[in-house]
């Protein structure tokens, strides 16, 4: 069985079955799309109770990725993939909606690389036409922002936010992979207007980056898999551009939504709870 | 001690400063403006005495100094895995 989704303009295509059926079909169904060629692909073998020996044994180590004449292996509890072309993995998994996103989050990291493109760990929020991104680690307080998120700021998502240059500037995108939001992601995208680095604090506070400082957080929060040097320059030239390309901000930020005042619309008063 | 960067790594220099990331991608390392011209320095293998007369030559420091900091450099990053080190060649 094949479906087709797309994810920041990236047409996905997955065989195969995952188990986690009505999982898939809430969190996925919104990027669902038509049949046709895909810039990504996942042939899933599932295998129900599927545990990769040689991470439940400790044999992959440190290093679950395996480069062997020229093909990248990479290794999971949860499933053992293979890139068999570029954007395309082959994998014996548990068959579970976590192991897919597993999965997806490689090939889009593969793919956006090499578009100087990113795969933050951000929020991403709709304001008007134009996306913010709340980038963070876990715990820096995404879902907390996106559960307070007023009315007039559409969330994209809480865990990962696809960051793509076009020809009009840097556009941004939901993804499928929520975090503990538990919600589905919206596909929508929009101009990516600023990079707020959020942090929990007392108070509410925006201050501006410089580009090395926005480039030092976003390294720290972009997605990044460990297929080689030059993949590993790919990454690091996407986070450099867009460093150079967003306004970012360290943003301190109360946990009861309070920081939303400070990105109201114009012809907004006040912040909903 | 002989040394020149890990040929694994991949870095870019943004605003007077490295980010060097190591082969596995984990744990990014931004270099100060010293950290950064001696980095760009060891494309090719330097000894110890070649940084140091380098660095002593473009910053206003003791040749003692410039050493006891060259040192402490080359640890830290050979540490993480950045350079490659002879040590056979002090």
């Amino acid at each position: 069985m094949s479906r087709w989704y797309e994810i920041g303009g990236l047409r996905l295509r997955v065989d195969g079955e995952v188990f986690e059926r009505d999982l898939l079909a809430e969190r996925y169904h919104p990027f669902e799309a038509t049949e046709g060629p895909a810039d990504l692909r996942v042939e899933i073998h599932p295998v129900p109770g599927f545990q990769n020996r040689a991470v439940a044994e400790g044999r992959a180590g440190d290093d679950p990725y395996v480069l062997r004449d020229g093909v990248w292996t990479i290794h999971r509890l949860d499933y053992e993939a293979t890139l068999v072309g570029p954007g395309h993995l082959r994998a014996r998994t548990d068959g579970t909606l976590g192991a897919l996103n597993g999965l997806l989050r490689h090939l889009l990291v593969w793919a956006l690389h090499e578009r100087k493109g990113l795969l933050l760990h951000a929020a991403g929020i709709r304001v008007g036409a134009g996306i913010r991104a709340l980038a963070g680690p876990s715990g820096a307080g995404k879902t907390t922002a996106c559960r307070h998120a007023p009315s007039w700021a559409m969330v994209l998502g809480d865990e990962h936010l696809v960051v793509l240059p076009r020809d009009d500037g840097l556009w941004a995108w939901g993804t499928p992979i929520v975090g503990e939001l538990a919600r589905p992601g919206n596909p929508a995208g929009g101009p990516l207007q600023s990079i707020d680095f959020i942090e929990h604090a007392h108070d509410n506070v925006r201050t501006a980056l410089d580009i090395r400082e926005t480039a030092r957080r976003l390294i720290g929060c972009t997605v990044f898999y460990p297929f080689g040097r030059d993949r590993n320059a790919l990454a690091l030239e996407a986070c450099a551009s867009t460093a150079a390309r967003v306004a970012a901000y360290r943003l301190r930020a109360r946990g009861d939504g309070s920081f939303w005042e400070l990105f109201a619309p114009p012809d907004h008063a006040g912040v909903p709870g | 001690m002989r040394f020149v960067q890990n040929p694994q790594t991949a870095w870019r220099v943004l605003e007077g400063h490295a980010f060097v990331v190591p082969e596995g991608g984990a744990g990014v390392v931004e270099l100060d403006e010293v950290g950064t011209f001696i980095w760009q320095l060891i494309t090719s293998e330097c000894s110890l005495d070649d940084v140091v007369e380098h660095i002593c030559a473009e910053f206003e420091v003791e040749p003692d100094r410039a050493r006891e900091d060259c040192v402490a450099f080359v640890r830290d990053l050979g540490g993480r895995g950045l350079l490659v080190i002879r040590e056979d060649a002090l």
